[in-house]
């Protein structure tokens, strides 16, 4: 009895049956300090990560119709930038892509430390999210000429990633009404051939740029008036315009082949051909449109557009033909490799057009080109100063956009 | 004397959380300062040797510890097709010393995508990297860590960010 309360009353060894008790939970404070900031700073790197490989996958977004490509892009990144990271990341991440966003979804996980007698490892998850809002481009075009008699007016709209068009916010260009004929219309720039105009144009996230043109056979007036306010004259309806004036017919560059949406068509027979070589010597010396010296023509059929040349670096229109990335469809200068027979839808993006000018004829009727003082082919051309036509609709367009040809890209979450 | 024994081990694990408090924030600040400067040469189309000098700058403050070694090298790698971009060395009279192995990571980035999405696409890759004294260092805390951070961004103005001339 004496030894157990000698031991009661004895103080020595208290630190260390103190320690043993007090170890267990220090040790776990210790844990939760060092493994949640271990925690704390995977999840931070992962963060940092997830938003580089949003932002890499909208910027691509941005750019053209890259969508499926976005995927592999944001991958790559997060492997390339997790390579260094004290932990286990789970790849491929979850990439969620929609017309004006990139969601990036990653998980990874890290051994704990002195918390792996509760908790063997610890997991986080991050989640980015990147997007572009609106951007505001410019585009800029340049009527060269355009049918006499028709009434063409000429829009930009936007076409959607997943290819649809948006004409619901389309924005005028201009057209070839005459206030001199006709009352003007409000807002509607009337056009003087060779003049600039320049549009503001909010375009979203992995949106083109198309065109579209209403054209009015014989809209104009009642006589068939050549080329340009400048340029008046008079000439009798034929009994076929007079048959079909006023119809009213909508293209649109970015369907393929480029869709007429009102009827009735002009009649196609006799009207499709190309140009013989004798024409395209006379339309490169007029200087208008550029050929190659092969013998392939430039067709222009019934309801198409056709891009006849892109000044500037070749091989950079990347969405022309139908065929995202069909480069060598157009080089400068020239349409060489544009099939005969085929048409040619038109939706770049504002970096394609960057730094270009893209030369864009339009017809209804598909008819041959008239050389220069001649009577061959029917209205659609305009013979005036040294310019031949073939189109109702014959403009140059660049794109910027400030302060550069991407789209802003932001981090939205 | 036996809370002399115990004392060693209570005050390494004090020492211990201490300093990987002070190495999570270094590691912190060193990824924070390749972020920035990777984010600011991104937004450029075309960087200018006073900029990259100012990019430089504002990624030291970031880091905004004094103590230790800190470095910063950048390098813009062009993927094929295209011809190759301005790598490392274009940097190493504006930034530290290059750690050199730029090319090597970008280059994996590039193979892991399949060489390139758009053909002339680039990556910016940019490291930091600071060597960081321990604050309270004694056996077997070591007196010093190097901490390096790698950040891989691409371009956001332009395909391939131009080197200063």
């Amino acid at each position: 009895m004496s030894i157990i309360r000698c031991l009661g009353r004895d103080r020595r060894g208290a630190v260390a049956l103190m320690t043993a008790i007090t170890t267990l939970p220090l040790v776990l404070f210790a844990g939760v300090a060092i493994d949640c900031a271990r925690q704390i700073e995977l999840y931070r790197s992962m963060q940092n990560s997830a938003d580089a490989a949003a932002l890499a996958g909208a910027t691509l977004l941005s750019e053209a119709n890259y969508a499926d490509d976005v995927p592999v892009l944001v991958n790559a990144y997060l492997k390339a930038s997790t390579a260094g990271v004290n932990g286990t990341v789970t790849l491929p991440a979850t990439v969620a892509v929609t017309a004006d966003s990139v969601t990036v979804t990653v998980s990874a996980s890290i051994p704990s430390t002195l918390l792996s007698l509760l908790v063997p490892r610890l997991p986080t998850s991050v989640t980015a999210v990147a997007g572009g809002p609106e951007a505001t481009i410019t585009i800029s075009a340049t009527p060269n000429g355009t049918n006499a008699g028709d009434l063409n007016t000429l829009y930009v709209y936007a076409v959607k990633p997943d290819g649809t068009r948006d004409v619901s916010d389309k924005t005028i260009l201009f057209n070839n009404n005459s206030c001199f004929l006709q009352a003007c219309v409000p807002g509607v720039q009337v056009f003087n051939k060779g003049q600039t105009y320049s549009v503001q144009f909010a375009l979203g996230l992995g949106e083109r740029i198309a065109f579209e043109l209403d054209n009015v056979t014989g809209g104009r007036s009642s006589s068939y008036y050549q080329n340009s306010p400048n340029t008046y004259g008079s000439m009798p309806l034929s009994a076929g315009q007079a048959a079909s004036a006023a119809a009213a017919n909508v293209y649109y560059s970015s369907d393929y082949p480029a869709t007429l949406e009102t009827v009735p068509a002009r009649p196609a027979a006799g009207r499709s051909g190309g140009y013989s070589a004798a024409n395209q010597a006379a339309m490169v010396n007029a200087g208008n449109v550029n050929f190659d010296s092969a013998a392939t023509a430039c067709y222009v059929y019934q309801g198409t557009v056709v891009p006849v040349s892109v000044n500037g670096p070749p091989g950079s229109i990347g969405h022309i033909g139908g065929l995202a990335q069909q480069q060598n469809v157009l080089v400068n200068g020239h349409c060489a490799d544009v099939t005969p027979g085929s048409s040619y839808n038109i939706d770049p993006t504002c970096l394609e057009l960057n730094g270009e000018t893209l030369n864009i004829n339009w017809n209804d009727m598909g008819n041959p080109i008239a050389v220069q003082g001649s009577t061959v082919g029917d209205s659609d051309r305009y013979i005036a100063s040294g310019y031949n036509t073939f189109s109702d609709m014959s403009y140059s367009v660049s794109c910027t956009v400030d302060p550069g040809p991407f789209l802003r890209v932001v981090l939205t979450q | 004397m036996e809370f002399g024994l115990i004392a060693p081990v209570l005050l390494l694990l004090c020492f211990a959380i201490v300093d990987f408090a002070a190495a999570v924030r270094v590691q912190i600040g060193v990824d924070q300062a390749a972020r920035a400067v990777a984010n600011l040469i991104v937004q450029q189309s075309a960087v200018t040797t006073a900029q990259l000098d100012d990019f430089y700058i504002a990624g030291r403050d970031c880091y905004a510890f004094n103590s230790g070694t800190f470095s910063i090298s950048a390098a813009s790698v062009t993927f094929p097709p295209a011809p190759s971009g301005w790598d490392a060395a274009d940097y190493s009279g504006h930034f530290a010393p290059s750690p050199g192995n730029l090319l090597t990571l970008s280059a994996g980035l590039a193979a892991s995508s399949g060489g390139s999405v758009v053909g002339g696409d680039s990556t910016i890759v940019v490291q930091a990297r600071s060597t960081f004294a321990i604050p309270l260092a004694f056996w077997p805390i070591p007196s010093s860590l190097t901490f390096t951070s790698t950040e891989f961004a691409r371009p956001r103005l332009s395909f391939v960010v131009t080197a200063p001339n």
